[in-house]
């Protein structure tokens, strides 16, 4: 798989993540929602770091 | 039930973590990387396996690569995966996955999955049913609960046809103990409630919302949470009302009574209805939007006369706990060429009765003593709204207005002939230039 394809599949794969726990958050119990955000925080960060890296990808010459 | 044991493979912490939580309950181990998994697939007795694709950010579907491991392991495996062109399909069906979903709705695909796990496929499940929970020997029938079973396990929601009496709550009961939800089965019939306590009983109430409300309530859409609800008789609700419980079902949240947050629910809706759908619908009786909601699939059952070689089945099905019954061959013609207007409902009263009455040993006299006499009214010839207008303006006007309806549609037919109409309807000329000349100076205005 071409490298922007993989970057694409990632983007999809890891925001998919974060609407499915955004969905569930309200279920999330107390003890577990900081850890949740947490994880949802990093995964958030993983996405504007592909994106940039998309950009990057996409600004590549032909 | 012992708990499953249950590995997920995914690279995404976090995904894992949902994962967790959606198979909260069973012996599940959580593993990120293609070399853990491939130890822990050798080492362990898993009796499921949720593999992701792409095992990290430059990974080339090594997922792929775990699925033979797992298969000859005897282990029922599931591709989950945001990747779903038809060549990576396809290569993991090759490779032995039983199931391929793309991620994204992962509570209700792995709740889905479990329960088709647990049954061992469609074929293996409806074996038995028809002997015991929902007894048919109609093959017609049986086709068409069989089809439905495939879909119990699904969140598709099942519009359930058929005159009263033909087993449309069994059905849906039925669907629901296939379905593998965690939540109960809540059971509404829409028709025995007026609007508002329709409105207070499906979405409950806060405490003070209205006169009577002394204490908060849970309405059956919470109650139904991770479980079935069933909404006999869906005609009979307001068209207010199904744009709400359209606007419910979609999002699965909702308002009770005097609440200003939301409610969340996760209700999968079977309904019903023994009136016409495509009378309800055209006399603006049921929306059309609400009606594409709730009719995923559409089951018909048949009535009790098309499908008389259940009757005996049946009688025996009823007194399997009581006493046993043994007609005379008369008797037995007696039932078969019965109408059953009531359909089951008739022949459980009936067996009932006859089972309370004698020795066992059943006649034609006794047949004739208990069977029912009356027949149900048939349909009404007549819309309410004309009802209604007939009340309010008289008779005339609404007997006007269809004899002008009639007529104008049967000239639209005839592409505007009037001797054709006049021959079809068998009327006079007068009545149908009056007709016209109205429908012309209407149409001027």
């Amino acid at each position: 798989m071409p490298d922007i394809e993989k970057i694409r599949h990632n983007i999809k794969s890891k925001t998919t993540s974060l609407k499915e726990a955004a969905e569930l958050m309200h279920k999330c119990p107390d003890e577990k929602i900081r850890a949740r955000i947490a994880l949802m925080r990093e995964t958030a960060q993983d996405v504007v770091r592909l994106l940039t890296e998309l950009e990057a990808e996409l600004q590549k010459p032909g | 039930m012992d708990r499953l044991k249950i590995l997920v493979v995914d690279d995404d912490k976090l995904a894992r973590d949902i994962m967790a939580d959606n198979l909260a309950g069973q012996a599940v181990d959580l593993v990120g990387d293609k070399a853990t998994a491939e130890r822990k697939l050798k080492a362990g007795h898993y009796d499921l396996c949720f593999i992701d694709l792409m095992l990290g950010e430059n990974d080339d579907y090594s997922g792929l690569k775990l699925i033979p491991l797992a298969v000859s392991k005897g282990i029922y495996s599931v591709v989950m995966s945001s990747c779903d062109t038809e060549e990576t399909i396809s290569r993991a069906y090759a490779l032995g996955c039983k199931e391929f979903y793309v991620k994204g709705n992962e509570r209700a695909n792995v709740t889905s999955i479990i329960a088709r796990y647990l049954q061992g496929g469609a074929g293996k499940k409806v074996e038995g049913v028809f002997s015991k929970e929902f007894i048919t020997n109609d093959p017609a029938t049986r086709s068409m609960v069989a089809e439905a079973l495939k879909h119990s396990s699904t969140s598709l929601p099942i519009l359930l046809l058929g005159p009263s009496g033909t087993g449309k709550t069994t059905l849906a009961e039925l669907l629901h103990k296939h379905s593998g939800r965690d939540g109960g089965f809540v059971a509404m019939n829409c028709a025995a409630y007026t609007e508002d306590l329709l409105e207070a009983e499906l979405f409950g109430y806060k405490k003070g919302s209205f006169t009577d409300a002394h204490e908060n309530r849970k309405g059956k859409l919470a109650q139904a949470d991770k479980g079935t609800l069933f909404l006999d008789e869906i005609g009979a609700m307001s068209q207010k009302m199904q744009v709400k419980l359209l606007k419910a079902i979609e999002e699965k949240s909702f308002y009770p009574l005097g609440a200003d947050k939301p409610e969340y629910s996760d209700f999968r809706v079977i309904s019903a209805t023994l009136e016409d759908v495509q009378k309800l619908l055209s006399e603006n009786k049921l929306r059309f939007d609400f009606f594409q909601r709730v009719h995923g699939l559409t089951v018909t059952l048949k009535p009790l006369a098309q499908r008389k070689c259940d009757i005996f089945p049946l009688i025996q099905a009823f007194t399997k706990e009581t006493k046993r019954l043994a007609f005379d061959p008369h008797a037995k013609d007696y039932l078969l060429a019965h109408g059953w207007p009531g359909n089951t409902r008739e022949l459980k009263r009936f067996v009932g009765l006859v089972a309370a009455g004698t020795d066992g040993q059943v006649t034609l006299e006794i047949v004739k003593r208990h069977i029912t006499q009356f027949s149900a009214p048939g349909p009404l010839a007549f819309t309410q709204t004309q009802y209604d207008h007939a009340l309010e303006h008289g008779l005339a006007g609404v007997v006007e207005n269809l004899q002008a309806g009639i007529i104008r549609h049967n000239m639209n037919e005839n592409h505007g002939k009037k001797a054709a109409t006049l021959k079809q309807l068998k009327i006079s000329k007068r009545l149908l230039y009056s007709v016209v000349g109205k429908a012309r100076e209407a149409g001027r205005k």
